[in-house]
């Protein structure tokens, strides 16, 4: 089933997507799982990167498969701006994907047949092409000859390079009904979340499911619009998803109003359950050669710490594979909501279980290559706010 | 076998050997390259092992694990405790206590023969408890010192757990605080509005500022304090490590002229605490990846690029200035006192806790791979 014929049918609601993914026959619900591929890998050098990426693709199973033929979509964590750091240590060591991660994917997806790469995320800068990726590290340069050619970086901050939007329904949409998004996620056969490893204070693990937060484009549920839409905006989407005081300004009404003001562990866990229900992520590979613990990014200030798994983590289900990671950041997948290491709100992979997107239980779940015992690298904590009036 | 001298520890009961934090052992060593023996630990370490004067090992890990091992290796005892754990430990040689502090906010005091505990207490918080600072016990008070995520440095009765003092820690503290052997402990703090604050605390409570480094572009905020002051007694110098915007200002603050004597700016910032070797030379671990061996006046004495693109923990030095430094790469390094580095050891993750040595000059790696690998001394101490 490719995606192009998933999003037509998707009011038939959720289901099992992708071929490799087996269903789970449990009481309650039937919620997919795959295989989840650990490689250990310390170093930023891109043969080595490439061939511990191919080893685990091949322990996942037909990533060929996937993709042969086909037009591929990489939505990549860059978030925020690159012009920052952490106390002096760049982006691309700390809070986004590293470019040498991306280069090697996608070379390897390019081995597989895949006709054209694209990669996006949302950045807050005026250019909307390989100008906006610079500053992270990415040179397309390098890509298109590692790829043949076949690279293409969007910034899909607007609709831009689309003369429209595309609205994608959420079947069992809580907080959202629909997504009003930049048709880089629509007009493609295969979606991969190429994510960092990191903690999260809103939602606890940041992995391939957060990954989609940056789906959304700034230009109509950015900060910076006041009353419409804006082509030209650059914001994040902090009033629209994160504290919910106002709704975005999407040509329809998009949200439920089901959100709690103020509430980011209430609400941010609950948004991304409802992009991965609306944006089915066929593939997920996740950079934890080096990174940050304790929260998200530069803008959480000291209380993040430059620290070094010196793994990647791959999978077909987004939920499989961000509840490994989670398991080997030190943190039970399952755990209940406001506990560690989802101390501030929900425990969104649960919630994803409920809605039946995949399996977040760690002992339901099979490990290829690096053993969770050997691969567990435990985070320091998730920081733990305050907790809201009345909880 | 007690301590060489407050300035050389041979007995390291905490992080960088004894109170001063000079990451100076008081023997000369020389190592085979061959691990004489591998702890295996419940989970990654960040925290630096510490010993008795036996030289028993008590290693704390992430998996909220405390063990104790023989000076053989053979394992003693395993604790559960609440809570991860990055903090180094710090052994009372005395009583024959170690003390753990964890990221859920728990102090506690185990028995250093058992692991039984004797007391264990949380720290009070309305958000984050968490003690991500290495722990001090203070020789001349005789008081536990740690700081939280509260906010506050805390002054605890060893054999009761009680607080006794208490003072302000600043903004998301993971440097754990020094003393001199008057009993004067030394620390840092992030203040929103302020800035960087060097300061100390007299054995009575007494707070004085030392140097005070204007807020940054970025804010206090964002300024990481991870580093622990170094006092290099014997030329009566602190040394901070204060960190602000991308770098770092090394400030040198001399006891017996009460002032900042001179200040280096290093390009990113420090969280690795710095050693002082036995010829004054400041020894510091830069996010640039890079050693600076740093002389009197700020004079640049060596610069040693470990390859790696950022360092997490602190050097540490022996008597005829060799200086051993473990990089997230898992390489450990061997520089010689000009400078001249090689590797002389490699395990398969990476190292993010300080060295150390026990008592006998053996020295202990502790790494991400669930184990601190043991590099025989070969001196025959």
């Amino acid at each position: 089933m490719t995606r192009r014929e998933f999003l037509a049918g998707i009011a038939a609601g959720a289901a099992a997507v992708g071929s490799g993914v087996s269903i789970a026959s449990e009481s309650d619900v039937r919620v997919p799982r795959g295989t989840v591929s650990i490689g250990f890998c310390n170093r930023y050098e891109y043969r080595g990167v490439r061939s511990v990426l191919a080893r685990m693709f091949s322990e996942l199973g037909d990533v060929g498969g996937l993709v042969r033929g086909k037009h591929v979509t990489v939505k990549v964590n860059l978030v925020n701006t690159s012009q920052e750091d952490v106390g002096g240590v760049p982006v691309w060591l700390t809070v986004t994907v590293h470019p040498v991660v991306a280069m090697a994917l996608g070379s390897l997806l390019v081995e597989f047949g895949a006709r054209r790469v694209t990669f996006c995320d949302q950045l807050p800068f005026r250019e909307l092409g390989e100008e906006a990726f610079a500053g992270y590290g990415y040179r397309l340069g390098e890509f298109q000859s590692a790829m043949d050619g076949r690279a293409r970086f969007v910034n899909t901050r607007n609709r831009m390079p689309y003369g429209e939007y595309s609205w994608v329904k959420v079947p069992n949409g809580e907080l959202a009904f629909a997504w009003e998004v930049n048709k880089t996620y629509v007009e493609t056969d295969v979606l991969v979340s190429l994510a960092k490893l990191k903690n999260h204070v809103s939602a606890g693990v940041t992995g391939g499911m957060k990954n989609l937060f940056g789906v959304p484009p700034s230009s109509l549920y950015g900060d910076d619009l006041t009353d419409h839409p804006d082509e030209g905006a650059i914001g994040y989407r902090n009033a629209t998803m994160h504290n919910c005081t106002r709704q975005p300004f999407t040509s329809g009404r998009s949200f439920t109003g089901r959100s709690v003001e103020g509430d980011h562990g209430y609400n941010v866990p609950r948004f991304i359950v409802d992009l991965a229900e609306a944006f089915p992520i066929s593939l997920v590979v996740i950079d934890g050669i080096s990174t940050i613990q304790t929260a998200e990014g530069w803008w959480n200030g000291s209380m993040v710490s430059v620290t070094r798994p010196g793994l990647l983590i791959a999978g077909r289900n987004a939920v499989s594979t961000d509840a490994v990671a989670a398991s080997v950041m030190g943190f039970n997948p399952d755990a209940p909501d406001r506990t560690p290491p989802f101390s501030n709100g929900s425990n969104y992979l649960a919630l994803a279980r409920q809605r039946g997107l995949g399996e977040n239980r760690i002992d339901r779940i099979e490990i290829a290559g690096a053993s969770l015992d050997a691969a567990r690298f435990e985070f320091h904590p998730t920081y733990r706010r305050k907790a809201p009036a009345g909880q | 076998m007690n301590s060489v001298s407050a300035q050389t520890q041979r007995v390291w009961t905490m992080a960088g050997g004894g109170p001063g934090r000079t990451g100076a052992f008081g023997l000369r060593v020389r190592f085979g390259l061959k691990p004489i023996h591998r702890l295996a630990t419940g989970g990654a370490v960040q925290a630096a092992p510490v010993f008795d004067p036996t030289g028993r090992v008590f290693v704390a890990d992430m998996s909220g694990t405390v063990q104790g091992f023989e000076r053989n290796g053979k394992l003693l005892w395993r604790r559960e405790v609440e809570g991860s754990v990055s903090a180094t430990p710090v052994v009372d040689p005395v009583f024959r206590r170690v003390f753990v502090g964890t990221h859920r906010g728990w102090l506690y005091c185990l028995s250093c023969l058992d692991g039984a505990i004797v007391w264990s207490t949380e720290i009070p918080s309305r958000t984050d408890p968490r003690i991500a600072s290495d722990l001090l016990l203070e020789r001349k008070t005789g008081l536990l010192i740690a700081s939280s995520w509260g906010g506050q440095f805390i002054g605890f009765q060893p054999e009761s757990g009680k607080a006794k003092l208490a003072w302000n820690a600043g903004i998301s503290p993971q440097a754990g605080a020094s003393s001199d052997s008057s009993g004067t402990v030394y620390f840092q703090r992030a203040v929103a509005g302020e800035g960087l604050i060097c300061a100390s605390v007299a054995p009575d409570g007494t707070e004085r500022v030392l140097h005070k480094q204007p807020e940054g572009r970025r804010g206090a905020a964002r300024a990481v304090v991870a580093a622990a002051p170094v006092i290099d007694e014997k030329r009566s110098m602190v040394y901070f490590a204060v960190n602000a915007d991308a770098g770092c200002r090394l400030v040198a603050w001399s006891m017996g002229e009460q002032r900042n004597v001179w200040d280096v700016q290093l390009g990113r910032m420090v969280v690795g605490t710095p050693a002082v070797r036995s010829d004054g030379v400041v020894l510091v671990a830069v996010m640039d990846g890079v050693l600076y061996g740093i002389g009197n006046g700020g004079r640049p004495v060596f610069q040693y690029n470990s390859g790696a693109e950022y360092l997490l923990a602190g050097p540490v030095c022996e008597p005829q200035g060799e200086v051993y430094l473990a990089d997230p790469l898992g390489r450990l390094h061997a520089i010689s006192k000009s400078g001249k580095g090689r590797v002389i050891f490699e395990a398969p993750r990476s190292f993010q806790a300080r060295l150390a040595f026990d008592p006998f000059g053996n020295l202990h790696a502790a790494c991400t791979d669930h184990s601190i690998y043991v590099l025989p001394n070969l001196t025959g101490v």
